[in-house]
């Protein structure tokens, strides 16, 4: 059976921070509201959105994290809006630090299997700050404590509209996680910007991770945790 | 504006277009006027030819947008709004262990893409732009990751009318390739994409000046809130004509300027992460 979902976006930063709007973010999110099967738990954007619900509580300078009551609920979150090679922009100053950094996030020690990042870079190559290391495997492989794959970009991306239907419609269509999102990338992005589909999963021993689909999403219990080891991938869209 | 456009853009900058034709589908969206049925017809056509071409069952699912067959080996789509198509060797398209791999040879499979295209009669991709490889990176639990390793290559094709490329998800066609293990040096082809739409030439309209489009492009919605301290610097601008993703109906094809601007917000916030910096800006080049 397909399992539970949660949404995260933010279309109007406001300036913030130097961040220009990404006004497409919540139609793109409220696509794959409207086109997931399965039970939507939440669905915050903009001045509601926090980082704190991907973060793990008690860790970082900023330790708030609330990811047991939020993330960690749900078999699949999906974050639209502005990325970078560390983490995700969620909004304004003031809550948290609204940064959810690679550094603060432990995912599916609950029930979190995976995390959709629809922006920018967060699984590039390259520096990331805050002492976080420039390779995105070694960057990222920290947050999977359960979590089966980590879906995004490899570098800069386009604020669609229509990304989020797509990828439930081939989730719908039985495709496997990895393949629905590749596909939603190469349907919504043009050859001019050279951008890169990513994907991260972590496999072990006794779990392989390569096939998982949504429609048995409520099938994949067991946790690819300890992690033998992880696959970053990476295509042209 | 910034001298990277000048020095970058010079000849579009200085010798600009004046007119360019709108390219109307061939076959467009019921909305303007063509039933669903006349398109399903076209779709159901190009699955069953690409469908024998590639031995898969002529029969299909009706999707959304699509017409779509698949088992867990082999994938084919064939696409209700325009003349596009997908077929996708689902088990040899996402290899992952670099150990079993060796990258194909980018001049063989550009040669085999080519004739590939001509075999299918996919004419309209006629304009090489390169390859890029499948890359796959493998790493522990900690200590060192290994380097990303090529183990699958895409040839991309794409299209131009009278010289200005055509954009957009909706306008590209690429064959990938993994080297064959039964015979090396001959490329295998596991995936072969091509989104686009049959065009005729309509009438021509004056275009806005690449000036003109660029101070649209700084004046766009989406910066409205920066503050005026944050600077703005053209990347790009060229005069393109842009195609929505292959699911999306359309009508035409009408001249856009594609505009890459970088906003020049890394190392200011205090922050520790670098944030996004570039982003595009598509301004309609018709005079209105």
């Amino acid at each position: 059976m397909p399992g539970t979902f949660g949404l995260i976006w933010v279309a109007e930063y406001k300036g913030t921070l130097g961040l220009f709007d990404v006004p497409n973010c919540a139609p793109n999110a409220q696509g794959l509201s409207k086109g997931l099967s399965g039970t939507e738990k939440f669905n915050v954007g903009n001045d509601d959105a926090q980082d704190i619900y991907i973060e793990q509580h008690g860790i970082g300078v900023a330790s708030a994290g609330k990811d047991a009551q939020w993330a960690d609920t749900v078999d699949l979150v999906f974050f639209s809006g502005h990325g970078a090679p560390g983490g995700m922009a969620v909004r304004v100053a003031g809550k948290d630090d609204s940064y959810a950094k690679a550094s603060e996030i432990r995912l599916g020690d609950g029930q979190l299997k995976w995390l959709v990042v629809d922006g920018c870079e967060v699984l590039q190559h390259g520096s990331a700050g805050g002492g976080m290391p420039d390779n995105a495997l070694a960057r990222w492989r920290v947050i999977f404590t359960g979590l089966r794959q980590l879906l995004g970009f490899a570098t800069e991306c386009h604020d669609v509209a229509d990304r989020g239907s797509l990828f439930a419609q081939h989730l719908g269509a039985k495709l496997t996680m990895r393949e629905a999102w590749i596909k939603a990338c190469m349907e919504t992005e043009g050859h001019h910007a050279n951008v890169r589909y990513a994907y991260l999963r972590a496999k072990s021993d006794a779990v392989d991770t390569a096939n998982d689909k949504w429609d048995t999403a409520t099938l994949h219990s067991d946790k690819p945790s300890p992690a033998s080891g992880f696959v970053l991938g990476t295509g042209i869209c | 504006m910034s001298s990277s456009l000048m020095d970058s853009n010079r000849s579009m900058m200085e010798l600009p277009p004046h007119v360019s034709p709108v390219w109307r589908f061939v076959h467009p969206s019921s909305a303007d006027g063509v039933p669903a049925s006349v398109r399903r017809r076209r779709a159901v056509s190009r699955y069953e030819h690409f469908a024998q071409e590639f031995g898969i069952p002529l029969h299909f699912e009706e999707g959304v947008d699509r017409l779509m067959w698949l088992d867990d080996e082999r994938s084919l789509e064939s696409y209700l709004p325009t003349d596009s198509i997908w077929w996708t060797d689902r088990l040899r398209r996402f290899p992952e262990d670099p150990g079993l791999f060796t990258p194909p040879n980018p001049a063989a499979c550009l040669d085999r893409a080519a004739a590939i295209l001509q075999e299918l009669g996919l004419a309209h991709a006629e304009h090489e732009l390169g390859t890029d490889g499948i890359d796959i990176s493998l790493g522990a639990t900690s200590g060192p990751v290994g380097e990303p390793v090529q183990t699958a290559l895409t040839c991309r094709f794409g299209t131009e009318l009278d010289g200005i490329p055509v954009i957009g998800p909706g306008a590209k066609t690429y064959l990938t390739f993994v080297e064959n293990a039964d015979d090396l040096g001959v490329p295998q082809l596991v995936e072969l994409l091509s989104f686009w739409r049959q065009v005729e030439r309509g009438e021509e309209i004056p275009l806005i000046a690449p000036e003109t489009a660029v101070a649209k492009a700084l004046g766009d919605l989406r910066f409205h809130d920066l503050d005026a301290s944050v600077p703005r610097d053209v990347l790009r601008a060229m005069l393109t004509y842009y195609a929505p993703g292959p699911h999306r109906l359309a009508s035409e094809l009408k001249p856009k300027y594609a505009v890459q601007i970088r906003v020049g917000i890394a190392g200011e916030t205090g922050n520790s992460i670098a944030l996004p910096r570039t982003t595009w800006v598509y301004v309609d080049a018709a005079e209105s």
